[in-house]
């Protein structure tokens, strides 16, 4: 088994919690106000505006969201496993659940694309006989902003995961493994804020 | 990144997964049955449909994501963007929900 290169190890910056680790969480903090901002100015406006965003919510297919939900959440399963694996030095296992959490993710935005694609062609929806672009409407282009950014990060987190199942063969990636599961969750708790408020309320 | 292992191999607290992801399930379905019934007035359902995902939302962060077991610098770090986030949209509120600005 080959070893990393030696490094100095850097002084942690909070001695019980590696650099890594801390800086995932910092970063995900500024992702927390991203979401938040995006989903803040929709339930903000829409509360006050009401009207403007009538009509359209019930035009999205909220059981293929379901399911998305499902998947993702299924998703950080695997993820959390993936980790536990990798603490356990269980590489194959390891390196299994990361596929498994890849392929998730990947489902979840061939999903997306299916999503989209009915939408964004001319003549599927009367109510919108040119098709539903974010121009259409407030909601609208609510929907594809949040949906859309939200979809590109998991796509950010698909890429890293695939490196860390190649990664994993030649050497120890149980904390960036972790600190990619910090992500994950991430990505799929904003999801779970996303999926009720866009869809189904 | 050996020091990034060494940390990392220190803590494996048990955590029972599967229970959480059962959970998270539950809840799942209960968000979408209680979106289907009315419950009277908008800010109810807002309301409800919120409490649940924030509960799904703490399972995911104090069990998938280990806040549980970490150390509470960590928690404070990781809480405080949710309260920031908060007053930023609620301080919002008394202009463009409760306001006399209506968005042409």
């Amino acid at each position: 088994m080959s070893h990393a290169p030696a490094v100095d190890p850097v002084e942690p910056a909070i001695t019980t919690v590696f650099n890594g680790k801390l800086a995932m969480w910092l970063f995900l903090c500024s992702e927390v106000m991203f979401f938040s901002g995006l989903l803040g100015a929709y339930i903000t406006l829409r509360l006050g505006n009401p009207v403007m965003f009538e009509g359209d919510q019930h035009l999205l297919n909220w059981k293929l969201a379901a399911f998305n939900t499902v998947l993702l959440i299924a998703s950080s399963l695997t993820m959390a496993l993936a980790v536990l694996a990798g603490q356990k030095k269980e590489t194959s296992k390891q390196r299994m659940y990361l596929l498994l959490t890849a392929l998730g993710g990947t489902l979840f935005l061939c999903l997306k694309a299916f999503e989209y694609s009915s939408k964004l062609t001319p003549g599927h929806y009367p109510e919108y006989p040119a098709g539903i672009f974010p121009s259409t409407s407030i909601f609208f282009a609510f929907y594809y902003t949040i949906t859309g950014v939200h979809a590109f990060h998991i796509l950010c987190g698909v890429i890293p995961i695939l490196g860390l199942w190649k990664a994993a063969k030649n050497r120890d990636v149980s904390g960036e493994t972790e600190m990619v599961g910090l992500y994950w969750h991430f990505v799929d708790l904003a999801w779970i804020f996303l999926f009720p408020m866009l869809y189904l309320i | 990144m050996s020091d990034v292992a060494d940390h990392a191999h220190g803590e494996h607290p048990v955590v029972p997964y599967g229970l959480i992801f059962g959970a998270l399930m539950v809840m799942t379905v209960i968000t979408v049955a209680a979106s289907r019934v009315d419950l009277g007035g908008k800010g109810l359902n807002v309301g409800l449909a919120l409490l649940i995902a924030s509960i799904k939302g703490g399972l995911v962060m104090a069990y998938f994501m280990h806040l549980k077991f970490e150390q509470r610098i960590i928690v404070g770090i990781a809480m405080l963007p949710f309260l920031l986030a908060g007053v930023l949209v609620l301080a919002l509120f008394p202009d463009i929900v409760f306001g006399q600005f209506p968005i042409r």
